[in-house]
Parts: structure tokens; C-alpha cells; sequence
């Protein structure tokens, strides 16, 4: 017993030289390291700013060039800002528990949809209002700066926006339409369900598609003080237009699904799709795309989609958050926004980018700006991520189950209110 | 240890046990004493802040409301407020960008510098603060900032004007009251220094306590009780008569701001006296702890066993933090969250604040809103009830596990056919579904149910059928789920019991078909009960992986429809990730752990029981 004891320490032991030799070896080099550093002049320590983004092919391919562009004058001033490229799907995890505990980037490119959450869960997002003055802000696009504050406060810089519009097949549609009733009657010429074709062709099950219309009624998720408003009269009357797009003029798909409505569309087999820019990615080269404002519905108003800004967030722990922010600025500097818009095909926040006339003239591109000014920013309480369980499964029931608007909005409003009142904290009785 | 040793081993324990009592009381009162310091120390200091505190933000809010009525420009702006000279203050418009007045200050009157960012983010904090708390109805967010810089204070207090905050009032000052000194009794110490001393002096001088180990324990035990019990009294004493002070030097300054609008907070000692004797008691446990530890002689013999095994125990170490870090750690911290209410908004909060007690637990056990009427009479179950989710999760595992240990079990008497041509390559391809990753099998299946474009329905169509919209009810989706899941597990089962049926002697197969047994007699009889050890084990893991198979359920069917197909895991997942509500989720999570729980204990306890039968 003793001896194996022994035995086996002496192995120990001779690992453990061998171990100290490894360490000893690092040390040393890591000793030499700095040592060799410091001898060549002008090479002073440089700072590197992280920058995480979820951007993919041209978007990536652009922003990259641009941060490369920009550390070139940056390394006089000791910064570096180094390019993280995150899968989407895990980002907003990848966030929401990394920047509570000060891990995280330094300045990160996000919608406005998770703000509220992360200001309301604590200190993680750097404040940029104070650097941000009134003539600044005046370079951007209205509701840029509106999407990106939180209760007052300025957190982001706006780099571009997104929303749905009507992306229409100008050979099979000619010219936009202004109003509803236009809009179904071409698509009624254009519908044989025999045939496979449909004259209007989006993800209708979507909330998200659906509050464009809540809005044309003067409806939505929220009033002005974010209380829930689901199952109010105009809410109801947008879910019985859809409803009659579908079920009497027979122009939508019946099964809506993301796949297919981009099959018809690049089959030539529908005139109108109602998608973003997202969707311009992958239409087909052939189809002669053209994107205008979806139209007006008569005696209510104009279609108004969800507005979605992307900004550069800066992180309340990075350590140098005023180099962080004059990137973030940089990026809607009117040279770095035009190349967004050119090769990255964004739609940048910086209004005087739209006068040039590479941009002005791109039916795409000027399509989705017009649409800006009709559209709603996407509330960024924290309130409206509690939004999208009760809505999917009542745009679910009415659709696919038959159930009646009202009903099935009036327990998507029971089921959001008590949801909310379980993050506030409020008692039911309260509200 | 020799013959002779242990000979001596009585005599050698009174001995040893004696100068374990006496380590014992030493270690235990000096851990005891630190406990007992560090709590009362932190007392003295937090009073002293919250006195001076509760002064500055007087002074800030005075200044606030003068702001509405004065200029803050007037050179008498500040004062009858008793300022001290220690003390800075300034007034900040935020909607201006401008510094409209300061006292004590370096900086220029007028436009904001890019130094006081800060300043004018703290503006921001406070309007944003008071939003949420005119939201929720409470006071959950500070409407008054402190810092500490130093020893000095920073208290920021909100400019309003009409109910808006358009600016701060920002004073500093030192960060303890003037006067206010720390109190420097010498009486607790002593007394909790001193009592178990005598103690130790009684155990060696009184001689019947030396051969008794009882004695010994019951001895040092009371010592460390009555000296740290005593120091406790009187450090209490000591709290109340130091808040008292604090409190009188904060009136009498509330009295002077009061007159101009300024409210001063009370000092009181409300809570922190608690806060002491919560702290003492831990101090009195910890010590009766190291003390009963020591003097019985279990540190001493874990000690042993260390250093007689310190190589196996350094190998083991390694993965001993591993688990300790990754597993316990995690858990334990699940365990207290699930006490709280801890959602997105709240997080930041102080772990008390958070407290709940078992609301979380009653909510989920108590929800049994199962069966719901609608408006028209139709009667509809509540798919978010726990019930309904536990039920579901039983029928998947039930069904799961069944349709694996068969399909398992049949595949592998199909392999064990003797003289079976090919039997290596049906082998290997029978295990292929094991190898892939199961989320990419998941999702391979997710795509050939799809309603469209999926695999299944265009063959339903090749034959004539009618497609079906697999996630449209609930029994379809399970479907789905169910056969991701049979796919995934029958694998696993076909080779345990493949390996238990090659060790199974073939005589006795011979032998009873010379008594004329048939084929389903001798499966009954021989087959079944040889596998049965290699089983059970197989059958009990497959139980615990599929109860909780998250991957399947989340990425095939997604709990659809209308979340009717979740199981307790993925309900739980959302609950957290999809709701925030952290500690509701913590709950469930532990309500599954329990549930698994209790069925690895039964299971334990029925196989046991046939084991011995067996």
C-alpha cells in the first residue's frame, strides 16, 4: 500500500516537473513578448473596440470594408474596432446574457424591439443623447431618433430602417395601387386558385402583417400608455378585412408560408407580395420588381406597417464608450450610408442620401423610404415581447381554426394584460 | 498503526480531544468575532451614509423647489439651507443643455461641457425612473441617485416643471454627517473574547470532563454559545444608541430644510438591528459549527483521510470543481431563484427584494383553471395549465419509451437470428439514427412533415389522400413528435438489448425445445428474464432523457398548436426566455426535478425489489 503510494507520487511528482517546465517556458515567453514590442518605436499599445453584428453576404461584406476604412485614421488615436460576426438566431440570447454582466461587445448593431428590456433590467446600454445635439439629429430621417429612445432617452445611433411594403411584379401590375378596392381588383384578375395563381401573396398569419392593417383603423397593440388595446372595434375591423380578402374575394393564399409566397412571386404567379426588404434578396432576377406604399383602405387610412430601426448601441461597460459611439457615428456618416445603401442594400437613417440620384432613382429602394412616412415605430417597451405569444395564437385561431376575431382577440387581450401585470409587478385589480 | 497503538488509543483520544476543544473555542470565537465585526462595522457605516444621505438629498430637493419659484441664477439662491462649506451643488437644465447655477464648482455657468455627460445622462435616469414608477404604481426605481465617490457623496435629485423632469440638482458633500463618530466600545468584545476563554480554562482544570468526549463538545459548544451570545446583546445596545445619534443630527438639520421645501428621510433603525442579529445568529451557527466540527474530532479525521489520499483525491479534484462550478452551483442558484419573482425588469435588484416565498410553487400546482368554457358553451382545455403539460409529458414519455423498448427490442431479435446474412450492415444502419446529432434529426423531420413541401404529405397525395396540416391539431403534432423521437431512440435499445441477448446461453434454448417449449413460452420464459438486468437500467435512463427532451418538442412541433403539445421543458423554457419571468421559470424547472426525483426513487425501489425476488 505504502510503497504503491509512493510510487504513484513519484509519477505525480515527475508530471508535475514536467508541468512546471510547460509553465516555466510561457512565462518566459510571454516576458519576451512586450519586451520585443517595445523596441520598435511607434508602435503604441492600440485599444480594440468590439463591434458585434448579425449582418450576412453584402451587408457583412460592406460594413467590414467600412471598418477597415475607418481603423486606418482610428490607429492614430490608439483604437482598433474589431468585427464580430454573430449567428441571429443567437444573438438576442447572446446579448441579454452577456451584457448584464459587462461581457459584451462595445458596440453592437440591433433593432430597437429589445431596448425597453435591457434599460428596464439595468444600466447596460450607454446613454448617446448628450452626444447626440439637436443638429445631428436633424441628418436623420423622422422617427429614427423616436425609435431608438426609451422613456426620454436617446440610446442608439440609427444606421437604417426596415418595413413591410407592396412589392409588386410590374409586368403582371403596371402601376401602384392607392387604395384597397384598387388593389383587389387587380388582384382578382390576376387570382385562379385552380391555377395556382393568387393575386396578393404574404404571410397573413403573421402578427406582424396583421397590425399593418390593425393601424389603418386607427388600431394596434398598445394605446399611447402601452395598455393593451387587442381586442378594440378597429382591431376587429382589420382582422374582418383580411378575412374577406381570404374568404370572399379568394385573393390570398390559403395556406400562408414564407416559401411559398416567394415561389409565386418569383413564378410570376401572383402581381402583389407584401414583404420587406429582406424579401428584395431573393426575388428572381427576371421578375421586374418594383416596390411602392401598400395602399390606402377607404374610409379608414393608409396601411401602416411596423417601423424597425436598426441602431449601433453602445454598451454601458465598454471601456471607451466615446471612441465606440464616434464609430457608430461614422457608420451614418454620408459616405459610409451611401455605401450601406449602394452595395450593402440598406436603407439608411441619413435623409440627404436619398437625394442622390443613384438612390432616388432605384425602384426599391425609394419604394420602401415612401413607405417610411406612412408607418408606426415598433414600440420598444419591454411590454411589446409579451405581445407576440397571445397575437401568433390568435391570428393562429382565427385563421386556421375558424374562430370568431372578436373572441379570439378578447383572450389574446386577457392573456397579454396578465402578462404584463406578472413583469410589472402590478396587481390585476390595479390597472 | 502498531499493536501498541492501539493499545494506547484511549488514553490517546482523552488527549487529543482535550486539545481539539481548545482549538475548537479558539477558532470558533475568532470566526465568530470577525462575523460580528464586519456586521456591526457595516451598521456604523451605513447609518452614517444614510444620515448623510438623507441631509444631502433634503438639500437637493429644497434646492429643486426653490428652483420653481427663484432663479437659480440670484446670488442668494442657496442660501438659509445651512450648506456647509464642504459641500458643492449645481443646477442643471437638461432640455437647455445648460448649467444654470452651481456653487463650489470649477465649471463655467452656461452651455454643458463634454465632461458632464454624466450629469446629463443622470437627468435622463431620473425622467426615465419616474416613468416606470408612475407605469407600475411603485417606487421600484430610485427617483434619487447616490454615488460614492471617495468619502464623498453625490446625490442627484430631479428638476421638474409641470411634472416633467427637465433637469437635475446635484450636491455633494462628505459622506459622513459632521459629528457623527464611529462608536469604539471596548465591553462586547471583551465579553465575547473572554466567556468562552473561561470556559476553556474550566474544561482543563475540572477532571471528569477530561475523559468524556461528550463533555468536551457540550463544554466548548456552550462557551462559544454564551461569549458570542453575550457580545451580540450588548453590540445591539450599541446600534440603537449610535442610530439614535444619527437620527437626532439629521431632524435637527430636516427642521431647517423643511422650511424650504426640502424632505429628509428619518434615520432609523428599522431593519438594520435585524439586519445584526440575523448577522449575529449566522456568527453564533457558524461557530457552534467549527466548534462541534473540530471538538468531535471529524476534522481532524478528515484531515487524515486527506493527506493519506492526497494523490487521489488531487486526480479527482479537477473534476470535484468541474461539477461543483458547472452543476451544483447552477442548481443551487436555480433553487433560490425560484424563491423570487426575479422577471426581465427586476434582475437588478437585491436578491431580498426579489423574495416571494412559494407563490411561484402555489401558482404552478394550484393552476388547475384546466377546463375552460367558452363563449359560445364549447368547452376547451387551458393548454397553458400545468396539468395539461404534465399529462402531456406523460403520454410522451409513456408512448415514447414504449414504442422504443419494442421496436428496440424487436430489431435486435431480428439481428440476433443466427446465421442472419448481412448482419453487420443492418447493424450499422440501424444505428446510423443514433449517430446524427438529434437536432438535425429533428429538423429533417420537422421538414418532411411540412404541409407543403414535406415528404410525407406528397406521398399521402401520390396515394390519393388528402394532405394534413400536421401542426394544426393536437394529436397530429404529437404525432410528429413521437416519431422524431422513436427515430431517435430505438437505436439505443436495439443494441443494449442485442448485447444482453448474445450473452444469453444457447442451452438453455436447446433444452427447451427438447422439453417441446414454444417459441413464445421461451421468449417468456428465457429471453425476457436473461434481458431484463440490461433492460431495466436502459429503460429508467430512456424514462429521465425523454421526460425531458427538450430538442424534439422545440424544434419539431414547437409546442403547437396554440402550445398544446409543450412538455414540462420546453414550457419552462419559454416561460423564462419567451415571458422573462425568471422565477416562475425556476419553479418549474424545480417542479420537474422533483417529479424526476420521486420516479428514480420508486424506480429504485421496484427494481431493487424484483432484483431480490429475481
Amino acid at each position: 500500500m505504502m510503497g504503491r503510494l509512493a510510487l504513484s507520487f513519484r509519477r505525480c511528482a515527475k508530471t508535475f516537473r514536467k508541468a512546471l517546465g510547460l509553465v516555466a517556458c510561457a512565462v518566459l515567453l510571454a516576458a519576451c513578448a512586450p519586451a520585443d514590442r517595445s523596441d520598435q518605436p511607434g508602435l503604441a499599445e492600440t485599444e480594440d473596440l468590439i463591434l458585434w453584428h448579425s449582418y450576412r453576404g453584402a451587408e457583412r461584406a460592406t460594413l467590414e470594408a467600412l471598418v477597415d476604412d475607418y481603423n486606418l485614421t482610428a490607429a492614430d488615436r490608439g483604437v482598433r474596432i474589431v468585427a464580430r460576426a454573430i449567428p441571429f438566431d443567437a444573438f438576442a440570447d447572446k446579448l441579454s446574457a452577456s451584457l448584464p454582466r459587462g461581457k459584451g461587445p462595445d458596440v453592437f448593431i440591433f433593432a430597437q424591439d429589445r431596448l425597453g428590456g435591457w434599460v428596464e433590467g439595468g444600466d447596460v446600454i450607454e446613454p448617446v443623447g448628450f452626444w447626440l445635439t439637436d443638429e445631428k439629429r436633424a441628418r436623420y430621417l423622422p422617427r429614427m431618433i423616436e425609435a431608438l429612445t426609451y422613456q426620454g432617452v436617446v440610446y442608439g445611433v440609427p444606421l437604417n430602417f426596415k418595413s413591410i411594403a407592396l412589392i409588386r411584379n410590374a409586368d403582371l401590375a403596371p402601376s401602384a395601387p392607392e387604395t384597397t378596392d384598387q388593389l383587389v381588383a387587380i388582384a382578382k384578375a390576376n387570382s385562379n386558385p385552380g391555377a395556382g395563381n393568387y393575386g396578393l401573396v404574404y404571410e397573413y398569419a403573421n402578427p406582424d402583417m396583421q397590425a399593418a392593417l390593425m393601424h389603418a383603423f386607427g388600431g394596434g397593440v398598445f394605446d399611447a400608455d402601452l395598455n393593451p388595446v387587442l381586442n378594440s372595434p378597429a382591431n376587429i375591423a382589420s382582422f374582418e378585412l383580411m378575412l374577406r380578402w381570404r374568404e370572399i374575394d379568394k385573393i390570398l393564399l390559403p395556406e400562408p408560408n414564407g416559401s411559398l409566397v416567394l415561389s409565386l412571386f418569383n413564378d410570376r404567379k401572383a402581381p402583389f407580395a407584401i414583404s420587406g426588404p429582406w424579401f428584395m434578396g431573393e426575388v428572381s432576377p427576371d421578375v421586374n420588381v418594383s416596390v411602392s406604399p401598400l395602399p390606402t383602405v377607404p374610409g379608414a387610412g393608409p396601411i401602416q406597417p411596423w417601423l424597425l430601426v436598426e441602431g449601433a448601441f453602445v454598451t454601458a461597460a465598454s471601456k471607451n464608450p466615446r471612441e465606440a459611439f464616434l464609430f457608430a457615428e461614422f457608420l451614418t456618416s454620408d459616405a459610409a450610408a451611401t455605401r450601406l445603401a449602394v452595395e450593402g442594400r440598406q436603407l439608411p437613417s441619413v435623409a440627404s442620401v436619398y437625394a442622390l440620384a443613384q438612390i432616388a432613382d432605384d425602384p426599391v429602394l425609394s419604394g420602401f423610404r415612401a413607405q417610411l412616412d406612412q408607418s408606426q415605430v415598433l414600440p420598444n417597451a419591454p411590454e411589446m415581447a409579451l405581445f407576440w405569444s397571445p397575437g401568433d395564437i390568435a391570428m393562429k385561431q382565427v385563421i386556421r381554426a375558424g374562430r370568431d376575431p372578436q373572441d379570439a382577440l378578447n383572450e389574446a387581450q386577457g392573456v397579454l394584460v396578465a402578462s404584463i401585470s406578472a413583469m410589472r409587478r402590478v396587481d390585476e385589480g390595479e390597472q | 498503526m502498531t499493536s501498541s497503538a492501539l493499545e494506547r488509543v484511549g488514553l490517546r483520544s482523552v488527549t487529543a480531544s482535550y486539545g481539539q476543544a481548545l482549538v475548537a473555542i479558539s477558532l470558533s470565537v475568532l470566526v465568530g468575532l470577525l462575523v460580528l465585526y464586519a456586521s456591526f462595522s457595516a451598521l456604523q457605516r451605513d447609518v452614517a451614509r444614510d444620515a448623510a444621505v438623507s441631509v444631502l438629498a433634503g438639500e437637493a430637493q429644497a434646492l429643486a423647489a426653490r428652483a420653481a419659484t427663484q432663479n437659480p441664477a440670484d446670488p442668494a439662491f442657496g442660501s438659509g439651507l445651512a450648506l456647509s462649506q464642504s459641500q458643492t451643488w449645481q443646477v442643471i437644465r437638461s432640455d437647455t443643455r445648460e448649467r444654470v447655477a452651481a456653487s463650489g464648482l470649477a465649471e463655467p455657468l452656461g452651455a454643458l461641457l463634454p465632461s458632464d455627460k454624466g450629469l446629463f445622462d443622470r437627468a435622463g435616469k431620473l425622467a426615465s425612473n419616474a416613468q416606470t414608477n408612475r407605469r407600475e404604481g411603485g417606487a421600484r426605481k430610485p427617483q434619487i441617485l447616490v454615488a460614492e465617490q471617495g468619502d464623498r457623496l453625490r446625490v442627484t435629485a430631479p428638476l421638474s416643471e409641470a411634472g416633467r423632469v427637465v433637469g437635475v440638482v446635484e450636491v455633494t458633500g462628505p459622506s459622513r454627517l459632521a459629528g457623527l463618530a464611529a462608536g469604539r466600545a471596548i465591553l462586547p468584545w471583551l465579553a465575547a473574547l473572554a466567556a468562552p476563554l473561561i470556559f476553556g480554562l474550566l474544561l482543563v482544570a475540572w477532571p471528569g470532563l477530561r475523559c468524556s468526549r461528550l463533555g468536551l463538545i457540550a463544554g466548548s459548544a456552550l462557551g462559544v454559545a454564551l461569549g458570542l451570545g453575550a457580545g451580540l446583546r450588548l453590540l445591539i445596545d450599541q446600534g440603537a444608541i449610535f442610530t439614535r445619534a444619527a437620527s437626532d443630527a439629521v431632524s435637527a438639520k430636516a427642521v431647517v430644510l423643511a422650511a424650504s421645501g426640502g424632505v429628509v428621510s428619518p434615520v432609523s433603525d428599522a431593519g438594520r438591528l435585524d439586519v445584526l442579529i440575523r448577522d449575529g445568529g449566522l456568527a453564533i451557527m457558524v461557530g457552534l459549527a467549527i466548534s462541534l466540527i473540530i471538538s468531535s474530532g471529524l476534522a481532524l479525521k478528515v484531515w487524515r483521510t486527506l493527506v493519506a489520499h492526497r494523490a487521489a483525491y488531487l486526480y479527482v479534484a479537477p473534476a470535484v470543481i468541474g461539477a461543483l462550478v458547472l452543476v451544483f452551483f447552477p442548481f443551487l442558484y436555480g433553487v433560490a431563484i425560484s424563491f423570487t419573482d426575479t422577471t426581465l425588469v427586476n434582475q437588478g435588484e437585491p436578491f431580498l427584494e426579489r423574495w416571494t416565498g412559494l407563490s411561484n410553487y402555489v401558482a404552478i400546482l394550484g393552476d388547475f383553471d384546466l377546463i375552460r368554457r367558452g363563449a359560445e358553451g364549447a368547452l376547451s382545455v387551458n393548454y397553458q395549465s400545468f396539468y395539461w403539460t404534465l399529462f402531456v409529458t406523460i403520454l410522451w414519455t409513456g408512448t415514447n419509451v414504449i414504442l422504443g423498448v419494442s421496436i428496440g427490442l424487436g430489431l435486435a431479435l431480428l439481428l440476433n437470428i443466427e446465421g442472419l446474412r448481412g448482419k453487420a450492415i443492418y447493424r450499422v444502419l440501424l444505428i446510423l439514427p443514433w449517430a446524427v446529432p438529434n437536432y438535425i434529426t429533428a429538423l429533417v423531420w420537422k421538414g418532411m412533415f411540412h404541409p407543403q413541401f414535406g415528404v410525407i404529405n406528397q406521398a399521402l397525395m401520390m396515394f390519393g389522400l388528402e394532405p394534413v396540416n400536421w401542426f394544426d391539431s393536437f394529436g397530429t403534432a404529437f404525432v410528429t413528435g413521437l416519431a422524431a423521437n422513436v427515430w431517435l431512440s430505438f437505436p439505443f435499445m436495439m443494441v443494449i438489448c442485442l448485447g444482453a441477448l448474445q450473452s444469453v446461453s444457447k442451452d438453455m434454448y436447446e433444452a427447451a425445445r427438447l422439453e417441446g417449449a414454444s417459441g413464445w413460452q421461451q421468449f417468456k420464459d428465457i429471453t425476457l428474464p436473461s434481458i431484463q438486468p440490461a433492460l431495466i437500467p436502459a429503460v429508467i435512463l430512456s424514462v429521465v432523457w425523454t421526460f425531458n427532451m427538450f430538442n424534439v418538442i422545440y424544434l419539431v412541433s414547437g409546442g403547437e398548436p396554440a402550445g398544446a403539445n409543450e412538455i414540462l421543458i420546453t414550457q419552462a423554457y419559454k416561460v423564462g426566455f419567451e415571458q422573462y419571468r425568471y422565477g416562475y421559470s425556476a419553479a418549474y424547472s424545480i417542479v420537474i426535478f422533483v417529479i424526476l426525483l420521486m420516479y428514480g426513487w420508486f424506480q429504485v425501489k421496484a427494481t431493487n425489489a424484483t432484483e431480490r425476488v429475481g
